[in-house]
């Protein structure tokens, strides 16, 4: 007897188990019927008949159904744990063995773990942003239910403006639709202490602030919407970081009177860390409500924020802010129309269009190093089919190499994915360094656990998408005939060299497409550096004053101390020009925008409203800023409040060209912001918060002496460096009021540049990616080439032994290159031209099809492309021929 | 013509030593075994076919012992089970056992 055990047991492949019970059961049923069999034939020879014999076998054995089952079951059981325990090692083989086999060749492991670290880590960054400024713009449980509530006022040009307080209140009678609803509006106080007045940053709110963001007070309690409305509205919540910095974190501080503005508050709570929500706020105080402020619909001051009920869906509350609207409209008039945006959108704003180009660069940069990857693995495996013949010949079967391939491509993946997290780190912590500013506001982005599952993911599949074709393709190779070949010449098929040549291509197309973008950003931020915003930003400083409206109680008082200060100011030496302003260009001051009327000029039926911002300067203003006068005079110190000529107003060529085409606008009254007054002079317009907006808004300018005037901008033009200004605004203001706070202090070239931070970020990211993508592809062109020229030196032995001289190889291995990367080019200008359209929105002054950027994208690629070729063609060409073919 | 002797049932949780000591001189089918343990105990033990393999099955699930397909004296194909290295060491201490457990019961019997 001899049995023969198959060698089934011994090399299972992983699809092993489903096909399983099927066998087991027909062994068990031929184990039985052999048994019935056997004892048969021993009655027969007994002397029994043959079907007796049958019968009385049958009969002997008992109960056959059952036993059927229970030996299946029995087998069952075996087999799942045998074959979970086999698996498990096989895989701690497979293992083992790609870590020996990495350490043989560590330069390989090297290049693919650094390759796929950069890519992952690119991802894992802009991954981060996203879910930072996207998915988490604040500390709060299922931000998603958060909505912005805004609105459009058509009729007077207004569009997409905050909230009146009573329309907030009127939102959070809708329980319907919310659980809560609060409005802010971002504030700045002078807190007085011990130590002298600093400015302090924060929030007035209405409703239920912190329900709606469901945070829980650090320490103390916290104000709800009634202390708006009964009176209690002089209590403050502190920031954690205002408690740390005013308080010196002594929870004392709850019960604590505080001076904001002169004005005693009580302190009642501190909030945890993790808020920080208006960006930089440190201290929140309720809105004081008397009835009347709840008649006062105009006042279009807060953002409200609403958190939805559960099974509220965006177009259902899109729907019932129609309704609401309209009851509006119906009861108080004015023409509203509400509409609600995602919260994490609508802060996010410019960012989101940026972080999601990126999103789609970072992806192209893991693309292009999957491919590199990919080849590598290829290469590698061709140099290893002998090894892999070997080991087939052994005994593992296809299944079995194919896993091990796999797995192999899964460690790289690992160890490349942990490292491109590290990676991603540094890079996320460069990013928010370098926004220091909080331009963008990146400072609260960290890696959470959801980058950590992205980056998991990413990995995972980088690993399958750079190892299931080589591995595939290694499969498809002739094993046994590898073998007896020795490994020599069967592998280099032409549908393998072709999977390599094609990545090639596409590894150029995609780093062309990359470079296509970065250049047009690059190209609008030059446009953007140069264009006109209508004053001169260089050399001038500004910093914010506030005066306390309790001691500066009159227009007055008011203008004295800036009149002194700027006097002042004006004598100190490197001093050119120095003045005031209320709503400072690119600052954290807000001009608001309120209608406007000609004097003596009824407005038409069907007219558009006229609307228009003001803003409160001083007669050197203009001068100071670089703004020119175009017609008229400026205010003079004489247009106070005791001039015979009453108010006086200057207005920009906006403001003259929009309301007085074809009329001269001197010596006509208009009614604004500020009052009535007659116009005196028309100055440029300028750009006022982005230098990429189109100039819409017309402003007119009061006269500082003339109106109120407590928050006020010191604007200094001086060649002298911004420490040295600062110091002397700093003294000119505390030698008349030594307790104010001078606050905000930088020159107006950082104030246009911040303004221009988003776009900065884009610009470095994106130009940073291309580079890196170039890179990776011309490394993979050179790969590539370097391996074929490696495998096709007999050949080239042979053509120079002929007759071929070094100066054709060059030439044969220079054109094969140079194929490739005009392939690569062509691909990558078709996919440049459609996917830069995706980015219209963000370029300035160049179309998303700019030629010169399309030229210079392509010569650099051609460019570099060329280095990449030249090294490989010129070691083809130096090969001896006797050399070359003696190795053959 | 004798009378038979007379055909005693199974005690209980004898079945595996029987199975196990059938298989300790080698490789051995089912219906092998099942002859074995008739010979051996001269007709006395009753063993059912179908209680027999499932013992076999559930020591081969138990690793007690193994089992692999073959050919048997009579050129079918049978499938033959093995005492694994644990089924070996659980055979001693069973047979141990068994014996500890009959020179037991035989000590009291004998008082009758």
């Amino acid at each position: 007897m001899t049995p023969t055990r198959s060698s089934r047991d011994r090399q299972r492949p992983f699809w092993y188990l489903r096909r399983r019970r099927a066998q087991l059961q027909a062994d068990v049923d031929e184990e039985l019927r052999v048994h019935l069999e056997m004892r048969t034939d021993e009655l027969v020879r007994q002397g029994m008949s043959r079907e007796a014999a049958a019968g009385e076998a049958r009969r002997q054995f008992g109960d056959l159904d059952y036993t059927r089952r229970y030996c299946l079951e029995q087998g069952t059981r075996k087999e799942t744990r045998m074959s979970r325990r086999l698996d498990f090692s096989e895989l701690h083989q497979d293992l083992r063995y790609s870590v020996r086999a990495f350490a043989r060749k560590p330069g390989f492991a090297l290049v693919a773990i650094l390759t796929l670290a950069l890519g992952i880590g690119a991802n894992t960054a802009i991954f981060s942003l996203i879910n930072g400024v996207l998915m988490r713009p604040v500390a709060t449980p299922n931000p998603e239910r958060l909505v912005v509530i805004r609105e459009d006022l058509p009729g007077l040009n207004l569009l997409d403006t905050p909230l009146s307080p009573p329309e907030i209140l009127d939102l959070s009678a809708r329980t319907d639709l919310f659980t809560n609803v609060t409005g802010y509006q971002p504030f700045a106080w002078n807190l007085s202490g011990s130590d002298g007045g600093v400015r302090v940053e924060g929030a007035v709110t209405v409703g239920d602030f912190f329900e709606v963001f469901a945070v829980r007070p650090y320490l103390g309690t916290l104000y709800t919407s009634e202390h708006s409305r009964n009176g209690q509205h002089q209590v403050v919540v502190f920031s954690y970081g205002a408690w740390q910095t005013y308080a010196g974190g002594d929870p004392r501080i709850i019960g604590q009177t505080v001076q904001l503005d002169g004005v005693p508050r009580v302190v009642v709570g501190v909030l945890p860390p993790s808020f920080q929500y208006p960006r930089n706020a440190q201290v929140y105080k309720p809105a004081n409500l008397p009835p009347q402020a709840l008649r006062m619909r105009g006042t279009l001051s807060m953002t409200a924020v609403a958190r939805l009920r559960d099974r509220v869906t965006l177009t259902q509350l899109a729907s019932q802010l129609g309704t609401e609207a309209t009851r509006w409209n119906e009861q108080y008039g004015g023409g509203k129309a509400l509409f609600a945006r995602p919260f994490a959108e609508y802060h996010a704003g410019r960012l989101r269009r940026v972080l999601f180009v990126l999103m789609g660069a970072v992806v192209m940069v893991l693309m292009i190093a999957c491919a590199n990857v990919g080849n590598l693995q290829l290469v590698r495996t061709v140099s290893r089919a002998r090894e892999l013949a070997v080991r087939s010949a052994l005994g593992a079967g296809k299944g079995r190499i194919l896993r091990q391939l796999l797995v192999e491509s899964g460690v790289l993946a690992l160890v490349g994915g942990g490292l491109g997290l590290s990676l991603g780190a540094l890079l996320l912590r460069a990013l928010v360094r370098w926004d220091a500013s909080q331009v963008i506001g990146v400072g609260a982005v960290r890696l959470d656990g959801r980058v950590l599952g992205f980056t998991a993911l990413v990995s995972i599949l980088a690993a399958l998408a750079f190892g299931t074709l080589p591995a595939l393709r290694a499969m498809r190779t002739d094993l046994q005939r590898t073998l007896r070949d020795e490994g020599r010449g069967t592998m280099g098929s032409i549908g393998r060299a072709r999977l390599l040549r094609g990545s090639v291509v596409v590894q150029i197309a995609l780093a062309l497409v990359l470079l296509t973008g970065a250049g047009l950003l690059i190209r609008s931020l030059d446009r953007l550096l140069d264009s006109d915003i209508g004053f001169v930003s260089a050399d001038l400083v500004a910093a914010q004053v506030a005066l306390p409206g309790v001691k500066y109680d009159s227009v007055s008082k008011q203008s004295a101390f800036y009149a002194t200060v700027l006097e002042r100011l004006r004598t100190m030496p490197g001093v050119t020009a120095a003045s005031i302003a209320w709503a400072l260009p690119f600052s954290t001051q807000t001009g608001d925008s309120n209608p406007l009327e000609i004097v003596g000029r009824a407005p038409r039926p069907g007219d558009p409203a006229m609307h228009a911002e003001y803003r409160v300067v001083d007669g050197d203003y203009f001068r100071t800023m670089g703004i020119p006068l175009l017609r008229g005079r400026t205010f003079e110190p004489s247009d106070d409040m005791t001039s015979a000529a009453g108010t006086v107003i200057v207005i920009d060529d906006l403001l003259a060209r929009q309301f007085f085409p074809g009329e001269d606008p001197i010596g006509r009254r208009i009614r604004h912001g500020r009052g009535e007054g007659t116009v005196i002079g028309v100055v440029g317009s300028i750009s006022q918060r982005q230098v990429d907006e189109p100039r819409q808004k017309a402003v007119s300018y009061y006269h500082f002496r003339q109106t109120r005037s407590v928050l006020m901008a010191i604007v200094v033009r001086s060649a002298r460096d911004l420490g040295a200004v600062a110091q002397m605004i700093r003294a000119s203001v505390h030698e008349s009021d030594p307790e104010l706070p001078v606050y905000d202090i930088a020159t107006m070239e950082k104030r246009v540049d911040s303004s221009l931070g988003d776009r900065r970020l884009a610009v470095a990211a994106l130009a940073g990616f291309a580079g890196l993508s170039v890179l990776l592809a011309v490394l993979g062109l050179y790969a590539v080439l370097s391996h074929t020229t490696e495998r096709r030196k007999p050949e080239m032995g042979v053509r120079m032994a002929v007759g071929a001289s070094p100066g054709q190889v060059l030439r044969l291995v220079m054109r094969d290159g140079l194929l490739l990367s005009s392939l690569g080019i062509l691909f990558g200008l078709a996919a440049a031209v459609i996917l830069t359209r995706l980015m219209e929105g963000m370029l300035f002054g160049v179309g998303a099809r700019d030629p010169l950027t399309l030229v210079v994208s392509t010569a650099l690629i051609a460019g570099v492309t060329v280095l990449g070729t030249t090294l490989p063609a010129w070691r083809a060409a130096r090969v001896n021929p006797l050399t070359a073919m003696r190795s053959e | 013509m004798a009378l038979p002797r007379p055909r005693l049932p199974l005690l209980q949780g004898s079945l595996d030593l029987l199975v196990l000591s059938s298989l300790s001189g080698g490789q051995s089918h089912g219906f092998a075994v099942a002859n074995f343990i008739r010979t051996r105990s001269g007709g006395t033990l009753q063993v059912e076919d179908a209680a027999l393999y499932q013992a076999l099955h559930r020591l081969e699930g138990r690793g007690l012992v193994s089992a692999e397909w073959g050919v048997s004296e009579n050129n079918r194909r049978a499938r033959f089970y093995e005492l694994t290295t644990a089924g070996r060491k659980r055979l001693g201490e069973e047979v141990t056992n068994w014996r500890l457990y009959a020179r037991a019961v035989s000590a009291v019997v004998q008082g009758v």
